[in-house]
């Protein structure tokens, strides 16, 4: 059984994404990158990058993930950046009691997409 | 092999995904994750029926509105679809009657030719000429009212407005757009809804609340009408005795000239001040971008969910 199905497939997924999308936004060492950005595109966007973390259906390939945040990179988005959204991936799943070892999981492929998001 | 109608143009749909049909015929359609989550390859469906796994992870408002996703749709069925910023099947309606509501804005009343379907809460686009156009939210209630409501504010040195409120007489014609838009009241709803408007952003959000009033919702509603002062009151008698007539209704105004500053942002302090248990609400926003905007996001922050926030920024036109 995959993450994904294990916390709960879709319906899951939309409540991660108010609990994680609230953090981020609050958090004004990355809140610059979500200035002046449509609120609903945005957590589409999360959406679709939390089914990826936890394993679920995606499309997305590397590629899209430079193209996707190229014009962030231009801003400044960095390493700290990238740090400070796994903090928020894990916070969140703690909040919705997911598992140490499932939050590993999640974490790892999250991770995965560090050198893609910052274009190195 | 089912027909594809787009722009006019058909296209033959195999066993691929109509984005990827699509794709493979030279069309332009923005997509990204092709698998039904970024919601990039969003389109309208104008004929037919697309299956139900087209509009999985849509919220309920776009798929009243017919919204399904390209990458998504394995069609079953010849279709006409249309982008979303897409060219429309337009229609005409009579100018009935028009009435100055206060010192900028003009009440009109069209009665469309041919049946005209909308949404409560949608908008439409008024043609002055054939590429010049303003779109106004539609501010009667599809289920009880006959005809078509509309508040145009008046821009000074504005082109569509001005020639709505002084040249257009009654009983002539004006060319209109289908109805748009996905901020719209469904025709169920059990959550306490808050409805916040600014200055003529009132008219959707006046088309929604009689909507859920006489259909007979009876969770509670509350509306917060924000103005740029006292004179830009307007429909006061109408609520209020919507408010008399329905218990579960209350109203309030806000005065923007009482305030010195951030006007904007006290209306949606003051707006959201009583709101407990967010959770369970859900909340439209109507009218000015700054407002919107702003209130959408204190209202996530405060706890309100995304999927029941609801938002109409009326974007003034670029081409004044």
């Amino acid at each position: 059984m995959s993450l994904y199905s294990e916390i709960g497939g879709d319906a899951a997924v939309s409540v991660a994404v108010d609990i994680f999308y609230r953090k981020v936004l609050l958090d004004d060492r990355i809140n610059r990158f979500f200035e002046g950005v449509d609120m609903d595109k945005q957590a589409a966007k999360q959406k679709a990058f939390l089914t990826m973390a936890f394993g679920g259906p995606h499309n997305y390939t590397g590629e899209d993930m430079r193209r996707g945040h190229a014009h962030l990179v231009k801003m400044g988005l960095n390493d700290s950046h990238f740090d400070a959204v796994m903090e928020h991936i894990g916070a969140t799943l703690k909040e919705l009691n997911v598992p140490d070892h499932l939050i590993a999981q999640a974490a790892a492929i999250a991770e995965s997409t560090r050198n893609d998001v910052l274009g190195k | 092999m089912t027909t594809v109608t787009y722009q006019n143009k058909q296209y033959q749909c195999g066993n691929g995904s109509l984005l990827d049909s699509l794709l493979e015929q030279g069309v332009s359609i923005p997509f990204s994750c092709k698998s039904g989550l970024c919601q990039a390859c969003e389109m309208k469906v104008l004929e037919g029926v697309v299956p139900t796994k087209a509009q999985v992870g849509l919220p309920e408002n776009k798929i009243q509105a017919k919204h399904f996703l390209a990458c998504q749709c394995f069609p079953e069925d010849n279709l006409v679809i249309a982008s979303l910023d897409g060219e429309t099947q337009n229609s005409r309606a009579t100018l009935i009657d028009k009435v100055r509501v206060n010192r900028s804005i003009v009440k009109l009343i069209l009665r469309p030719e041919k049946t005209f379907s909308y949404l409560a809460g949608q908008y439409i686009r008024l043609y002055q000429s054939k590429n010049e156009f303003r779109c106004y939210s539609i501010a009667s209630n599809p289920d009880s009212d006959r005809d078509i409501e509309l508040h145009i504010q008046v821009i000074a040195n504005g082109k569509v407005s001005p020639w709505l409120a002084n040249d257009v007489g009654i009983g002539e014609h004006i060319e209109l757009s289908e109805a748009m838009g996905t901020c719209i009241y469904p025709d169920k709803n059990t959550h306490p809804t808050l409805f916040i408007a600014s200055n003529s952003g009132l008219a959707p959000i006046y088309g929604m609340l009689k909507k859920a009033l006489f259909q007979g919702d009876k969770q509670e509603f509350r509306l917060y009408h924000g103005v740029t002062d006292e004179r830009d009151k307007y429909l006061v008698d109408e609520l209020t005795h919507l408010s008399h007539q329905f218990e579960n209704l209350s109203i309030n105004w806000f005065d923007y000239s009482l305030v010195t500053d951030n006007k904007q942002q006290s209306f949606i302090h003051f707006a959201l001040s009583e709101l407990t248990a967010p959770q369970d609400w859900k909340v439209y926003f109507c009218g000015s971008p700054d407002m919107v905007s702003y209130g959408k996001k204190q209202s996530f922050l405060k706890g309100v969910s995304m999927k029941n926030l609801f938002s109409d920024s009326f974007i003034p036109s670029k081409t004044n």
